[in-house]
C-alpha cells in the first residue's frame, strides 16, 4: 500500500507537470501537438448523448451518493468550487443525489489524494473533482476505480504523451469560455472612457487564459469595426502571456495588481482567478475611481458581496452548476455517458449575464450590438473561439 | 617587536574578507555595466522613448511625465555603473561597498525599467507606491522576528500570527467595527506569541518545531472556521475598512505625496514602529537589557536581569506587531478573510529580518526591496516585457535567495539565538 502510494504520488506529479506543459504548448489553434488532436470529440460533446461508451453504474432512478473534492479553495469561494457544490445540492433537491452527498475541501495539493481516498472508503458512487489542477490525481484514481463515476471539471484527462485517456467512467466538463469573453471584450471596448481596459489572472493555465484571450480579441474586434484604438493591458495575444499574480490566495498582491492597472489609466477590468477577483473591487472603492469590473464563472452581481453590486458591468458565465447536476441526474436515470462534454453559447454552457446596475449606462445601440454579436458567434458567422477546447 | 612586524606583513600579504568582497562587488558592477551597455543600449532602437508617469490619475496634479530616450539612458547608466565599479575596485572605501552596490542596483533597475517601457509609458509613481504598500506586511513580519530574535527566541510562526490576526480582525471587525477588529487582531497575534514563548521558554521545546506547529495550527484552524463558519454566515466576513488617510498638504506634493503620504494609517504605523524600535533597542534600558539577554543570557542574569521575563515580554510585543500586520491585510487592503491569504509573506518577513541584519532600519530596507520585487512582477506583466509570467512570479523568491545567500555579506545573529536558557 505504501509502495503504491509513493509511486502514485510520483505519477500524479508527472501527470500534473505534463498537463501544465501541455497547457503552455497548445494555446494556439495552429499548433499540432497531441492535445490539438483532441478536437475529434468536439462534435459529439455538444449534444447530451456523447458517442462515447455508456456505463450504467447505478440502477435507474436510485439516488447517487455524490462527493466533491475542491481545488485549493473552499466551497464558499464564490467561484467554480461553489458553483460545482451548488450543482450537487441541486441534484440533492431534485432527488437524484443522496442527501448524504458531501464535499471535502483541499488546503494543499496533497489533500486531493487524501480526500479522494476518504470518499472511496465512504463508498461514493459519483466523485466530482473541481478544477484543472486535479487532472492528474483524477486520472490516476479513475483508472484505479472503474466502478466509480467521475465528473472532471475544466480538464481533459490525458496520459503522459498528452493522448486523451477517454476513460469509460469519466465525464469531462469543459467550456468554450472565450465565446462569451469575446462579447464581454466588445462590450468593454464600447464602454471605456479612458480607452484602456485591463485584465489579470491567477496563473497562465488554459481555464484562466481562455477568458483573457477571448476578452482581448473581443476588444480588437471592436477596434476593427469601429476604427477605434482601445488598448488592453494584461494580455498579449501573440505571446499568449500577460499579468498573473502567480497565486490564487495572495490578497495583498492581487489588490496591488488591480491598483497597478488602474494607475495606468484602465477603467474596466476582468479579473480571473476566484478569490483574487474581488480585490479589484476594493481597489475601486478605496480610490473612488469611476471604474467597472466584469465578473467570471457565476453572475457576480448575485454571487458577490452586496457592497460590490454597483461595480459589475456584466459577468462571463460558465454554467458549472447545471452541468454538474445534469451529470448526477443522468447517472441516477441510467442515461449517463462518458467523454468530453463541452459547454458553449449554443447549449448555454457559457453566456453573458445581465448588466444589472449598469443597465441604464449601456446604450441601447451597444446592447443590440452585443446581442447580435452573441448570435453571430453562436451561428459561426464570427469566429470568437481561438483556444482549442476539446 | 618582531612579532608585530610579522603580523603586519601578513596583513599586507593576505586580503581581508572585506577586500575580497569589494573585488567581487566591483567586478559584478563592471560586468553589469557591460550588460547594460549591450542589452539596454546597443540593442535598443535609437529613436525609442520611455515615458515615466510621475503622477497617479487620481492625484491633485495629474499628468506629470518624464520622457527619456531609452538608448541614451542605457548608455548613461552603463557609464555610472562602470564608474561605481571602478571606485569599489580601488578598495579605498571598504565601508562603502554595500552602499555603492545599492546605488548601482538602483541605476540598473532604472535602466531595466526604461528598457521594458521602451516605446510605452509606465507609472513610475505607481511602482514606488506599490513598493511601499507591498512592503508593509513583510516589514511588520520582519520586525516581529527581530523583537523575538533580539532576545534569542527564533520565531518561525510569523506567518501563522499574521494569518490568525487577519482572521480574528475580520470576525471582530464584522461584528463590532474595524477598531474592535484591530484590537482583536493585535491580541490574537500576542496570544500566539505567548504560546510560542511558553513552549520555548518554559517547556524548552525546539523553537523551530514550536513555530512550525503554530503555523500549521493557524492555517488549519482558520481554514476550517472560514469554510464552516464564514461560509454559513457571510456577514461575519465583511469588516468595515479603514479608509485611506491622506496627510494634508504633504499628500499633494508631486511624487512623494502618493508614494508616502496617501495611505491608511497602517503604512504610517510601519514607519513609526521602525523608528520607535530602533530608538528603543539602542537608546533605552529596555533595549540594552533585551540585547544582553539575546547575546549572553548568563551574564545578563548575573547582573540581575530577569531573562525569562524579558523574553516573554519581547515575544509578546512581537506578536502585537504581527497582529498589526495581519490587521493591515483584512482591515485595510482586502476587507474579507480568504483561506491562506497571507500566502507565505511571514516567511519572506523572516528573510527580511536576516537581510536587514537584525536592525530595524535594515528590516525596513529589506522589506522595501521585497515589496519592489513583488510589485515589479505586475508592472512588467502590464508592460508586456518579453519575460514569461511564470518567471516574473519567481522574482521575489529569486531576490530572497540572492540577498540571503550572497549580497548580505556576513550577518551575525544574536549570539544566544535559539538556545533555551536554563537558570541554575
Amino acid at each position: 500500500m505504501n509502495g503504491f502510494k509513493k509511486r502514485g504520488a510520483l505519477v500524479v506529479l508527472f501527470l500534473a507537470f505534463a498537463l501544465i506543459a501541455a497547457a503552455c504548448g497548445t494555446s494556439d489553434d495552429t499548433t499540432t501537438t497531441a492535445a490539438a488532436q483532441q478536437t475529434t470529440t468536439t462534435a459529439a460533446a455538444t449534444t447530451t448523448t456523447a458517442a462515447a461508451e455508456t456505463t450504467t453504474t447505478a440502477e435507474a432512478m436510485e439516488t447517487v451518493l455524490a462527493c466533491l473534492v475542491t481545488d485549493l479553495a473552499g466551497v464558499d469561494d464564490q467561484s467554480f468550487n461553489q458553483s460545482a457544490w451548488e450543482g450537487v445540492q441541486k441534484a440533492i433537491e431534485q432527488g437524484f443525489a443522496d442527501p448524504d452527498s458531501t464535499f471535502l475541501e483541499s488546503d494543499a495539493e496533497e489533500d486531493w489524494q487524501a480526500n479522494i481516498d476518504v470518499f472511496i472508503a465512504q463508498g461514493c458512487e459519483h466523485i466530482v473533482t473541481v478544477g484543472f489542477f486535479l487532472g492528474g490525481v483524477t486520472a490516476l484514481n479513475a483508472i484505479e476505480h472503474p466502478e466509480i463515476t467521475w465528473t472532471m471539471i475544466d480538464n481533459i484527462l490525458t496520459d503522459e504523451n498528452f493522448v486523451p485517456l477517454n476513460l469509460a467512467n469519466v465525464r469531462e466538463l469543459v467550456y468554450q469560455t472565450d465565446q462569451a469573453a469575446f462579447a464581454a471584450g466588445y462590450l468593454a471596448a464600447g464602454m471605456t472612457k479612458s480607452g484602456i481596459v485591463g485584465t489579470y489572472g491567477g496563473a497562465n493555465i488554459p481555464t484562466v487564459s481562455i477568458f483573457l484571450d477571448g476578452f482581448t480579441r473581443g476588444v480588437a474586434h471592436y477596434n476593427e469595426i469601429k476604427g477605434t484604438d482601445v488598448q488592453v493591458l494584461g494580455w498579449n495575444v501573440d505571446d499568449q502571456d500577460g499579468v498573473f499574480t502567480g497565486s490564487f490566495t495572495d490578497m495583498v498582491l492581487a489588490r496591488d495588481t488591480a491598483d497597478s492597472l488602474f494607475q495606468e489609466g484602465v477603467d474596466i477590468i476582468i479579473p480571473v482567478g476566484g478569490a483574487i477577483n474581488l480585490p479589484a473591487g476594493d481597489a475601486i472603492i478605496a480610490s473612488g475611481l469611476d471604474a467597472a469590473l466584469i465578473g467570471v464563472d457565476s453572475d457576480a452581481f448575485f454571487a458577490m458581496d452586496n457592497q460590490y453590486a454597483d461595480l459589475w458591468l456584466t459577468t462571463v458565465e460558465k454554467n458549472i452548476l447545471d452541468l454538474v447536476a445534469l451529470a448526477i441526474q443522468e447517472q441516477a436515470e441510467g442515461t449517463w455517458s462518458a467523454g468530453a462534454f463541452k459547454g458553449d453559447l449554443s447549449n448555454d454552457g457559457v453566456g453573458l449575464a445581465p448588466f444589472h446596475s449598469w443597465d441604464d449606462r449601456v446604450s441601447a445601440e451597444l446592447k443590440a450590438e452585443v446581442a447580435q454579436l452573441l448570435e453571430d458567434i453562436k451561428d459561426g458567422v464570427i469566429k470568437a473561439d481561438f483556444i482549442q477546447v476539446p | 617587536m618582531t612579532d608585530v612586524a610579522v603580523s603586519a606583513t601578513e596583513v599586507k600579504a593576505r586580503t581581508t574578507p572585506q577586500q575580497r568582497r569589494a573585488t567581487i562587488v566591483g567586478v559584478t558592477l563592471v560586468a553589469l555595466a557591460g550588460f547594460v551597455f549591450w542589452a539596454f543600449g546597443l540593442n535598443v532602437a535609437c529613436d525609442l522613448d520611455s515615458t515615466f508617469t510621475l503622477a497617479l490619475p487620481t492625484d491633485r496634479f495629474p499628468g506629470i511625465e518624464w520622457t527619456v530616450n531609452t538608448q541614451l539612458l542605457g548608455f548613461v547608466v552603463a557609464g555610472i555603473l562602470a564608474f561605481l565599479g571602478g571606485v569599489v575596485l580601488r578598495r579605498s572605501h571598504l565601508k562603502w561597498t554595500n552602499r555603492i552596490l545599492a546605488v548601482g542596483m538602483v541605476f540598473f533597475v532604472l535602466a531595466f525599467l526604461a528598457w521594458a517601457a521602451g516605446g510605452k509609458s509606465f507609472s513610475f509613481v505607481g511602482m514606488l507606491r506599490s513598493t511601499v504598500i507591498l512592503s508593509v506586511p513583510v516589514t511588520l513580519g520582519g520586525l516581529t522576528g527581530l523583537m523575538c530574535e533580539r532576545v534569542a527566541i527564533i520565531n518561525i510562526a510569523i506567518e501563522g500570527q499574521l494569518l490568525t490576526a487577519a482572521f480574528v480582525g475580520t470576525i471582530l471587525g464584522s461584528a463590532f467595527g474595524p477598531w474592535v477588529g484591530l484590537v482583536g487582531a493585535l491580541v490574537s497575534g500576542a496570544v500566539l506569541g505567548a504560546v510560542l514563548a511558553v513552549l520555548s521558554i518554559k517547556y524548552r521545546v525546539d523553537q523551530i518545531i514550536a513555530g512550525v506547529v503554530i503555523n500549521i495550527f493557524a492555517l488549519g484552524l482558520t481554514s476550517f472556521l472560514a469554510s464552516r463558519v464564514l461560509a454559513a454566515a457571510p456577514h461575519f466576513n465583511s469588516p468595515g475598512r479603514f479608509a485611506p488617510f491622506p496627510i494634508p498638504i504633504l499628500s499633494d506634493i508631486p511624487i512623494l505625496g502618493p508614494v508616502f503620504f496617501d495611505h491608511s494609517f497602517f503604512v504610517y504605523g510601519m514607519f513609526i514602529l521602525v523608528i520607535v524600535i530602533h530608538f528603543g533597542l539602542f537608546y533605552t534600558r529596555w533595549g540594552l537589557r533585551s540585547r544582553s539577554v539575546g547575546e549572553h543570557p548568563e551574564a545578563a542574569d548575573t547582573v540581575g536581569i530577569n531573562v525569562y521575563r524579558t523574553r516573554y515580554r519581547n515575544v509578546i510585543l512581537g506578536g502585537l506587531i504581527a497582529g498589526f500586520g495581519g490587521a493591515f491585510i483584512t482591515l485595510s487592503q482586502v476587507p474579507r478573510f480568504e483561506e491562506n491569504m497571507t500566502a507565505g509573506i511571514g516567511f519572506i518577513g523572516l528573510a527580511a529580518m536576516i537581510f536587514g541584519r537584525w536592525m530595524p532600519f535594515g528590516v525596513l530596507g529589506a522589506g522595501l526591496v521585497f515589496g519592489f520585487a513583488r510589485g515589479l512582477q505586475t508592472k512588467l506583466g502590464i508592460l508586456g516585457a518579453p519575460i514569461p509570467s511564470e518567471f516574473l512570479s519567481m522574482t521575489p523568491y529569486i531576490v530572497t535567495i540572492i540577498v540571503v545567500a550572497g549580497v548580505v555579506g556576513k550577518a551575525r545573529p544574536p549570539a544566544a539565538d535559539g538556545q533555551p536558557y536554563i537558570k541554575d
